[in-house]
């Protein structure tokens, strides 16, 4: 029973097919009978603000460590990560980190406005990786001005895409004994 | 660093004397945002609560950390993801690296949940409630043993969580399944006053029955920090202040029971440390009115255990 509770609190549409059809879908996963009539009893509100709650601190923890990105994007950032949470689990220790640096990747593939907002979203992922790691060292390529947006997103919100022509450039992150520092040429 | 390996497999006969652990005093959760203030501050504050986890396939970074939080504080770590409650067993590689990191800390206890927190390959990502029965009691008893194979030094403390979740088909109520599990796996309690406050309103029961139910003597420590309301449901959003209502349980703990150590658990809103301190300072006077005298005592006889 705790395998397909586990799977009911973090999966949206088993949860949704759980509750309505208990039965069929606790014979699916294995469950005896007396075990789907135990789980029947438990209310779908409660399980439903679980594994809300569940959602809200994952995806809580992930504005944490990329912050532009998720102010850049305001509440788009919460319906992608929702999809992008539908489809990926953490399995390392790490599990929070591990689910930024994957929405990250995640969102190259997503058609977003602005465009530049990937180039965003890769500069927090490449940051936050170099900081997490023990590497001494650490090159980026972006297809625009990295610099210019991340001053910009970071004092006062997005400006429009005009404002950021593409521009190649290029994030260094360096580590000497216990500084880190980064460059973006 | 050496393999560990279950070692003195019969000490889970021997007893925990609960009452010679030493009293600690009154501490914080060791978050990031106020480092610089805690060592401003560090005579205020009686030890840290460390996330274990945070420090498990540390960084150079992270264990430089660790190395200078040991150095000024006694440091407890509590730890997330054991996963105490799952029926398939604790994971053994994570197990590894927490007793390593214990073997490296040498605290006075450690901290871990009545809960699960995966199962068949999913994480769930947080604390999911286990149901009152004779066949989960089971798990967490075999589970904790075989913990204490793996960690038989350093005496386990068991937590309270909030749930939304209730399981209608269980056995017994919350504080008799604590009681028996505690009992027979023979580890303390880190007792929650704010969980059991969030989960007597959520759930519709009196705090005090609760507690009478509870073995004072084996509540080694407290966590407190203030609820929200959504709706008409309280939350453990270790994100606002104390309020009197929770006050109230720990201080009725206080008068129970011989506790050892109270940690203030504030994850987010961090607000000025003038403020954390004031919490601190409030928790001092319930928890003991000379527990400062007593904590500086007990940290440094632990230093000169540890030296």
């Amino acid at each position: 029973m705790q395998n397909l509770l586990a799977r009911i609190f973090t999966d949206e549409d088993l949860r949704l097919r759980f509750l309505l059809e208990p039965e069929k879908t606790g014979a699916e996963n294995n469950l005896s009978e007396a075990e789907i009539e135990q789980i029947k009893q438990l209310l779908p509100e409660q399980i439903n603000f679980f594994a809300d709650s569940l959602f809200y601190k994952r995806l809580h923890e992930v504005e944490k460590f990329l912050p532009l990105t998720r102010k850049l994007l305001g509440k788009d950032f919460e319906k992608y990560f929702r999809e992008f949470a539908n489809q990926f689990v953490p399995q390392t220790i790490k599990k929070h980190l591990e689910d930024a640096l994957e929405f990250a990747a995640f969102l190259q593939s997503k058609k977003i406005e602005p465009i530049w907002a990937k180039d965003l979203a890769r500069f927090e992922q490449a940051r936050l990786s170099f900081n997490n790691s023990e590497k001494r060292f650490s090159l980026k390529r972006f297809d625009f001005d990295v610099r210019k947006i991340v001053r910009e997103v970071s004092r006062e919100g997005a400006k429009a895409q005009s404002e950021f022509p593409k521009r190649k450039t290029y994030a260094v992150w360096l580590r000497v004994g216990k500084r880190t520092k980064h460059f973006i040429y | 660093m050496s393999n560990l390996t279950p070692k003195h497999l019969n000490t889970c006969s021997l007893s925990t004397d609960m009452e010679n652990l030493p009293k600690l005093g009154v501490g914080i959760g060791f978050r990031e945002q106020f480092r610089a203030d805690l060592f401003l501050h560090r005579a205020k504050i009686d030890f840290l609560e460390i996330t274990a986890d945070h420090y498990l396939d540390a960084t150079t970074q992270k264990r430089a950390e660790l190395e200078l939080l040991k150095q000024h504080f006694p440091l407890i770590p509590h730890g997330l993801n054991l996963s105490l409650g799952s029926a398939e067993g604790v994971d053994e590689k994570y197990l590894e690296k927490l007793a390593r990191l214990i073997e490296e800390i040498r605290p006075a206890w450690f901290s871990e949940h009545i809960c699960f927190t995966k199962s068949g390959g999913v994480d769930i990502g947080h604390l999911a409630p286990v149901a009152f029965t004779r066949e989960s009691l089971a798990v967490l008893k075999r589970n904790v043993r075989r913990v204490k194979e793996f960690i038989p030094q350093t005496p386990l403390i068991l937590e309270n969580i909030t749930y939304m979740v209730r399981f209608p088909f269980s056995e017994m109520g919350e504080a008799d399944f604590i009681r028996e599990l505690v009992e027979e796996t023979d580890c303390g309690l880190l007792l929650d006053v704010t969980n059991l406050y969030i989960n007597s309103v959520n759930h519709g029961y009196d705090w005090r029955d609760f507690l009478e139910k509870l073995p004072a003597e084996r509540i080694v420590q407290l966590h407190f920090v203030g609820s929200h309301r959504h709706g008409n449901l309280l939350i453990d959003g270790h994100a606002h202040r104390t309020e009197a209502e929770i006050w109230n349980v720990f201080r009725e703990v206080c008068v129970k029971s011989n506790v050892k150590g109270a940690i203030l658990e504030r994850d987010e809103n961090f607000p000025p440390f003038a403020e954390i301190l004031e919490e601190i300072r409030t928790a001092k006077e319930i928890f003991q009115p000379d527990s400062r005298r007593h904590g500086k005592h007990d940290r440094l006889a632990l230093r000169r255990t540890k030296d």
